[in-house]
């Protein structure tokens, strides 16, 4: 029993970077105080980097209570987790957003991975799983708008931001049709009716999180001398991606490399890093710390996997490892690059990661709606923090318009090269 | 029996006591509190007729919303298994034959228990550690008279002879256990944790908490047990899972 408290307790932390939304209902000053209350018992630094929860609150608490709309209560409550300036402090309405263009009409999509990258949106990646309904969609090109909506950024807006929107427009019912307006590299335009599809994975409820499909990916690849490589990726850190990565990990046990492919990868449970990690680590060694209020030190250490699930002895793979990562990939997922990083595992590859890397936990407010709040901090083993700062690569690949429409998959590439020149030795 | 009893926090017999001590004067021995806890629940006698327990209940961290159900057995001499079901999330193992301890799980994978966790959940395997005879308990203390969960509790420290100590609370007015504090070892460190028992009814004839509380970090696990079922364990329930097997040299 113990052991499910540990386990299940750890496991609850790190969620995934939630979308703060303008909430809905009415709440009044008991959401205001509630929020408070819970920050003020669980901020993992009790002194609160210096700045004075107590007046926050004395601040804010009056706009709290002349609030006159619901929304505008929430907003109070959002502007009063603003004022930490850190990660996983979010507030998701119980009755979802009131800000429509960021909601997911459904789960469906266009199949297309995007990021912002000079005042536009470019196409990274497009899903094979999309299949015809992807037809004309292609890396490199820029989407002007969807279904009527401009999609360019707007004055002032994070790129966070003007991504959440565009992921939101890219997403509907199945089988509706998205009409996308994109620019190819050649400057021309053209418009793309898309349907949206179903994404793969397993759809997967847990905690006060909204349902979310968990999906991993394996992919062989050769680098430039003919080396056998295995890429993994899986798009979240939960419970579900133990079993197949297992498998992928034994599909590639004899490879020359692994590549983990983690952009985009917003986190999930905290304390899956330990085990993913396991694959390729044979000791068990610290990955990072992290403090809380109540426990002055937690670790993150390495579970070396030693056996499969089906009863056969195996050791970790002790190739050379890349980590690639993005300016999306947070919190579990900069926790694992980060912390093998510093422990001189890995080689990470990509492009600056989010920097949000705050172990957190949810819970159900009094209202219905359910908060994201940090309750620890995060170190590697040698005492870096990542939030803010997040996981810089080894080797950084720049976003390439020229590149993608080239077909070009640069950080794949930079890693199968890196592989190339590494001996097949680990540590 | 002792993962089971301890699990619900039950004070067993206090059958010859290697080292019952009293902090105060005044207070009564930490042996005579923990014999009239025994009493209490059934007496000794009803204990040491069980040969295996199977404890079955549901789980719940509402604030989470996270809940599943939970199964526990346990047989003499010294073997015990819990199963947890997560919705979400999948199943939490752990067991020990009161030589290996381990647990397997979606998160952290399979994994032998190693230095105090080990202790810590080789102690607690032991069938007939509740009757906390010498060879179990190395030091029992009734520390204080205080409150515990909104009652009058007697405070106890219990230390057992593989080095685990348990701050145990007795109900002033029926001695039956209250709850207990104790700093739980994880991979991942220490971990201080409070466990709070309640809703006391009779299985068979032996008196159990049907609610507990469990406290660490800052988080809260309720669970709500629904059964107590005696000598219906089969052996196969014991089966090292493969991949533990496999971790086995």
């Amino acid at each position: 029993m113990k052991l499910a408290l540990t386990t299940f307790v750890a496991s609850v932390l790190a969620l995934a970077t939630l979308s703060a939304h303008p909430p809905q209902s009415s709440v009044g000053l008991a959401l205001f105080d509630e929020v408070w209350s819970i920050v003020n018992d669980s901020y993992y630094d009790p002194t609160f980097g210096g700045l004075s929860w107590t007046a926050v609150r004395d601040d804010l608490r009056p706009k709290a209570a002349a609030a006159r709309t619901e929304d505008d209560a929430r907003a109070v409550v959002v502007e009063m987790l603003a004022r930490l300036k850190r990660s996983h402090f979010a507030l998701l309405a119980s009755g979802g957003s009131a800000d429509d263009e960021m909601v997911l009409k459904g789960e469906a999509n266009v199949g297309a991975d995007v990021r912002v990258a000079g005042g536009e949106i470019v196409v990274t990646h497009v899903s094979p799983l999309g299949g015809s309904s992807t037809k004309g969609l292609a890396p490199g090109q820029r989407i002007v708008s969807i279904d009527g909506r401009s999609m360019a950024p707007r004055p002032g807006e994070l790129p966070l931001m003007t991504w959440r929107r565009v992921n939101a427009a890219m997403h509907g019912w199945t089988g509706s049709i998205a009409s996308v307006v994109v620019r190819n590299v050649d400057g021309n335009t053209l418009t793309l009716p898309v349907p949206r599809v179903a994404p793969a994975g397993e759809l997967v409820q847990f905690s006060n999180l909204p349902p979310i499909r968990v999906n991993v990916e394996q992919r062989a690849f050769k680098t430039p001398a003919g080396r056998s490589v295995g890429v993994i990726g899986f798009n979240i850190w939960m419970a579900q991606i133990a079993a197949p990565v297992e498998r992928a990990i034994d599909a590639f046990r004899s490879a020359d490399g692994l590549i983990f492919d983690l952009r985009g990868n917003p986190g999930g449970l905290a304390l899956m890093i330990n085990s993913i990690a396991g694959h390729i680590l044979d000791t068990p060694d610290t990955m990072g710390t992290m403090r809380t209020r109540q426990v002055p030190q937690l670790k993150f250490v390495v579970n070396p996997r030693r056996s499969t699930m089906d009863g056969r002895s195996v050791s970790p793979f002790a190739g050379p490892v890349a980590v690639i990562v993005d300016e999306l990939s947070a919190s579990a997922t900069e926790c694992f690059a980060g912390g093998l990083q510093d422990l001189g595992r890995v080689r990470v590859f990509g492009r600056t990661s989010m920097g949000q890397a705050l172990p957190a936990s949810t819970k159900r407010l009094a209202n219905g709606d359910v908060l994201e709040y940090a309750i620890g901090d995060f170190v590697t083993s040698k005492g870096r923090s990542l939030e803010g700062a997040g996981v810089v690569p080894d080797e950084a690949q720049p976003l390439s318009i020229a590149a993608l429409a080239a077909g070009r998959d640069q950080s794949i590439e930079a890693a199968l090269a890196w592989i190339d020149r590494s001996r097949p030795t680990i540590k | 029996m002792r993962k089971i009893l301890r699990l619900a926090s039950v004070v067993a017999v206090a059958l010859v006591m290697s080292r019952m001590v009293s902090a105060q004067g005044d207070l009564p021995k930490a042996s005579d509190l923990l014999a009239k806890s025994v009493a209490a629940m059934g007496g000794a006698d009803a204990v040491k007729a069980i040969k295996s327990i199977r404890v079955r209940g549901t789980f719940e961290m509402p604030a989470q919303g996270a809940s599943g159900t939970i199964e526990i057995v346990q047989a003499r001499p010294a073997q015990f298994r819990t199963t947890i079901s997560i919705q979400g999330f999948g199943t939490i193992e752990s067991g020990s034959d009161g030589k290996i301890a381990w647990s397997l799980d979606p998160v952290t994978g399979p994994a032998l228990l190693v230095g105090k966790a080990l202790t810590d959940a080789v102690s607690d395997a032991q069938f007939d550690a509740p009757l906390y005879g010498p060879e179990f308990v190395k030091e029992a203390t009734t520390l204080a008279k205080t409150t515990f969960a909104d009652k009058a509790a007697y405070k106890l420290k219990v230390v057992t002879t593989f080095g685990s100590e348990t701050t145990m609370y007795l109900d002033a007015a029926t001695y039956m256990p209250l709850g207990s504090e104790k700093v739980e070892e994880s991979p991942m460190g220490a971990m201080p944790t409070t466990t709070t028992l309640g809703d006391y009814k009779k299985f068979g004839a032996l008196l159990q908490p049907t609610s507990m509380v469990q406290s660490a970090m800052g988080f809260s696990q309720n669970v709500r047990i629904t059964s107590y079922e005696y000598d219906v364990v089969p052996a196969s329930a014991f089966e090292l899972p493969a991949a533990i097997k496999a971790l086995i040299k």
